[in-house]
């Protein structure tokens, strides 16, 4: 029950915090949704505590399924941001905003590769090594 | 790979529940183990190896893909 409670609280928060976010994009009070997004991740860590002496939240089979999700939307977002990216730089020929557009993708794209390598090689240090075979 | 483990979990009489809670697994794990749709670490393999006071081969079965 309480696994079900929790999936409902974290679907209620991430509609708040989407809600949030957007309203601040609207009217440009961008500290809208900046404190709406720390209240949510505090929140979030202070129920996790509450019920991890109570149930498992979550196991090796969430986090390898997690893993799985994270790479595919990696890969769907890196491919697609790219291809856009090319789109919106030949659009930008005609008209400067795709170029303004396309080139925040470029970064966006850039930025999310940059982490996942930086997550990569932290996440594998412990396997490297030179081996003792000549 | 195969498993036991509904068979096991039939024997000392545990619901799917109380044997997440005995192992520190989500019910869907036990779930998704008992359909042989998840394989467990080694070290999930061990616990309910040892919760059932058996060897690892006695609960696992590994089969090769091409069935030999």
């Amino acid at each position: 029950m309480e696994n079900k409670k929790f999936k409902v609280f974290m679907v209620v928060l991430s509609v708040l915090v989407a809600g949030a976010i957007s309203m601040s994009a609207v009217t440009g009070q961008w500290y809208i949704g900046a404190i709406v997004l720390l209240i949510a991740v505090f929140k979030i860590y202070q129920v996790k505590m509450r019920l991890k002496t109570k149930v498992v939240i979550e196991d090796e089979m969430i986090e390898k399924i997690s893993g799985k999700a994270a790479r595919i939307t990696y890969l769907i977002f890196g491919l697609a941001g790219a291809l856009l990216v090319l789109v919106f730089f030949a659009l930008g020929q005609n008209n400067p905003v795709f170029y303004i557009v396309g080139n925040t993708l470029a970064f966006a794209v850039c930025a999310v590769v940059a982490v996942y390598v930086i997550a990569y090689v932290y996440l594998t240090k412990d396997f490297r090594g030179d081996g003792d075979e000549e | 790979m195969k498993n036991k483990i509904k068979v096991y979990r039939a024997m000392y009489d545990l619901t799917q529940q109380q044997l997440a809670q005995k192992l520190g697994v989500t019910r869907q794990t036990v779930v998704a183990l008992e359909k042989n749709k998840y394989n467990p670490s080694l070290e999930l393999a061990f616990k309910i190896a040892r919760l059932f006071n058996v060897s690892i081969e006695d609960v696992f079965t590994y089969e090769q893909p091409n069935g030999n």
